[in-house]
Order: structure tokens, then sequence, then C-alpha cells
């Protein structure tokens, strides 16, 4: 049993690593007890075409509220140096989730959530950047040549390249500390807030998704 | 005429003694440390409660109260909803000054309207530990499997109808499933 379990978290952390907006679905359908207020920053690192040499990062600071029994917000910020060489804050977000449904018990529940995001960026549809490389200048030696480089901003990612909504469904079921969660979710992309999505760009601007995830619940007791 | 004076007060004073001690309440949906405290906090803010003991470890919380304070249990069970969990057990630990209790009959104790179930006839004194049955203070599916403890509308209201109504209980009022 164990070792499927050990299978199962192998198989989903290479699906994280390969899809990129997984997290924004991989919220549970629990929410976060009423009036608590949470704080996470999510790193994210890509290695981008245009400039090999550097890896661009995007910050993410995000604020959690549980505002209601039924209701809990995240606010986000995006900041990022992907489009440009030096970091600029992009956009930000607003998600909300509302529990509607829960069968509860001591140590298991089963709930089922529906969640929306929505998000306004200001990145451009396409960015071209010089780059210098060596070419053997058929001496035996080398020379530099300026070439340009095009990177599409053709991605579907809500979290930072576009803006964009999603709509979908999170059922979790928990039994002691693993909780099994499936989520489907539906994406539209829209223009950004300077650039519209160019003619025949062959962007993602609609996905579907259903995402499968196992979580484990660590507890650690403390004295109130 | 003096005792008869003396004999009321003795009266009033032990039905005054006749009191809820504390309740203990168990919830669920817990999938942190965290939502022990907004419990915790939950209860801790009600006016009539003077105190919360939690046990993380089976998320139970011990609640005793104020002296004299009226002791609303639908408050209680509403602060546990309200932080975004829910009542999987509730006792309540009762005082009672040799109240007769029957199966399935309606009785009012500590101000409160009880209707008994799933007991023998019996007289209650000194303390004793009642569980409540009804909707929102046990898991839903104990609800369900007690449900076929009585067949009386009130089980699944909570409000006295003319089937649940007895002494000092009118109709439309609020009355609680227990057991012991």
């Amino acid at each position: 049993m164990k070792k499927i379990i050990w299978t199962a978290c192998v198989i989903l952390f290479s699906t994280v690593t390969h899809a990129q907006e997984l997290y924004v679905n991989t919220e549970p359908a629990s929410n976060m007890a009423t009036g608590s207020i949470g704080f996470r920053v999510l790193t994210k690192l890509y290695k981008m075409n245009f400039n090999n040499s550097f890896n661009s990062y995007r910050i993410e600071p995000e604020l959690m509220l549980g505002a209601t029994r039924r209701w809990m917000v995240h606010f986000a910020g995006y900041g990022s140096n992907m489009f440009q060489k030096k970091f600029r804050i992009e956009g930000g977000s607003l998600y909300a989730k509302y529990r509607f449904f829960s069968q509860d018990d001591v140590h298991e529940h089963f709930r089922l959530a529906a969640f929306s995001k929505i998000s306004l960026v200001d990145n451009p549809q396409e960015l071209k950047v010089e780059s210098k490389k060596l070419v053997p200048d058929g001496n035996g030696g080398y020379t530099q040549q300026l070439y340009t480089i095009s990177y599409r901003n053709d991605e579907f990612d809500i979290d930072g390249n576009n803006s964009g909504v999603i709509v979908g469904v999170v059922a979790t079921k928990l039994v002691n500390k693993i909780a099994a969660s499936a989520s489907l979710g539906y994406g539209n992309r829209f223009n950004n807030l300077n650039e519209k999505v160019q003619p025949g760009q062959p962007c993602t601007c609609h996905k579907l998704q259903c995402i499968f995830w196992l979580s484990f619940i660590t507890e650690r007791v403390y004295k109130l | 005429m003096k005792n008869i004076f003396f004999i009321a007060l003795i009266f009033v004073s032990t039905a005054i003694n006749a009191q809820v001690k504390k309740v203990s309440i168990q919830a669920s949906g817990l999938t942190c440390s965290m939502c022990s405290n907004a419990i915790y906090k939950a209860l801790q803010s009600i006016d009539f409660v003077d105190n919360v003991d939690a046990n993380i470890k089976n998320s139970t919380f011990e609640i005793t109260f104020k002296p004299n304070a009226d002791i609303d249990f639908d408050k209680l069970r509403n602060k546990v909803e309200d932080a975004g969990f829910f009542v999987a057990g509730f006792w309540a630990t009762i005082h009672f000054n040799d109240l007769n209790i029957k199966n399935d009959a309606p009785v009012e104790a500590v101000g409160k309207n009880l209707m008994f179930l799933h007991i023998s006839d019996q007289q209650l004194s000194g303390d004793k530990t009642i569980k409540f049955l009804d909707k929102g203070y046990v898991s839903a599916k104990e609800y369900k499997k007690n449900s076929s403890l009585t067949t009386k509308e009130c089980y699944k209201t909570g409000i006295a109808d003319a089937t649940c109504i007895g002494k000092g209980i009118s109709k439309g009022s609020r009355i609680y499933h227990v057991t012991i």
C-alpha cells in the first residue's frame, strides 16, 4: 500500500513540473477557517528561449482570507523579469471559492466547492530580443553575429502571462491524514491590458482541465 | 407562614443549582491545528462562556459557563459552524434534581425542553452527562441512523409540534433530543 501511494506521489510531482497552471486548480474543496488569514509567496523559475544565459523568475505573493463559513478569497500579485530584463509588476488576480456540499465525520469528510479566478495582466503578446552568438568565421576562428529571437506569449497561463478567467468545481475526500482531490476547470484567456491577442497568434485561448491529486495533512499540536 | 417562606427559599436555591455544568463538543471537518484555534476563539467569544479547554488530538472542546448564565446550545453549535466546521458530538453535564424521565416523552429541565430517546424510564439525580441527537449535533450519518428511535416530527424540526408538547412545553418552542 505504501508503495502505491509513493508511486502516485512521484507521478503527481512530475505532472506539477510540466503543467504550469496546475496549482490554480489544486486548492482543495475545504476552506480556511472563518476569519483566518494566510499568506504565501510562490516563486517560479523559467528558462526563457531568448536568453539562455539567465533564468527568468516570477514572484507571486498571495493573501488568503477565510471570509465566511462557505466563502474564501485570495488576492495575488504577479511580478517578473520574463518579458523584459528588469523586474516589473505585471498584474494581479482575484480567486474565490464557495463550498456548497459537506459530509463530515470526525476523521473523514467529503466536500465539494466551486471556484473562479479572474486575472488581469499587462504583458506583451510578442517579444523580440536581439542577441549575439559566436559563429565560425571560416578561418578557424569565431566571429560575433547579431540575431533576433522572438518570444511569443502563446501559452495559457493566467498566473502572470495573460489575462483570463477560470471556473471549475473541486471535490475533496479526506480520510485521516490523506486527502484525495479532483477538479474540473475551464479556462478562457482574454486580451491583455495593453495588447490584444495578435491575429493569427496560435495561442491556447481555451483550456479544459481535469486534475486528480493526493495530499498529506501533517498535524502539529500547539498549546493554545 | 415563616416556614413556608423558608421552604420556598430552599426551593428557589435548588432550582438555581440545577444547571448545566459543562458542555463537550467534538468538531468535525478539521484539517489543521489552526482549525482548532479558530473554533477555540469562536467559542471563547460567546458572552455566557467562561472557559474553553481544547483537546486537539480528538478535536473536542470542553466548555464551562459563567455562573447563572442562560446557556444557548444552538449558539454554541452555530459558532462552530460559522467558523467553517461541523459538530460531530455534543454532550452536556447537567445537575438534575430528581427528574423523572420517560422514553420519547418531553420534559423540562434547566429551562430547556428535552426529549429523552433510547432510554429506560428512570429518575435522574445528581450530575449526569446527556448526549444530544438533534440535526447538526451529530454527524449526518449518525442522525440518519437515530431516526428509527422516534416517529415524532419534532426530531426533524427541533420545534415542538402537537405530538411533542407536554407540561410547560408550548407548541412552537425549541426542543432538544437527547440520550444518556
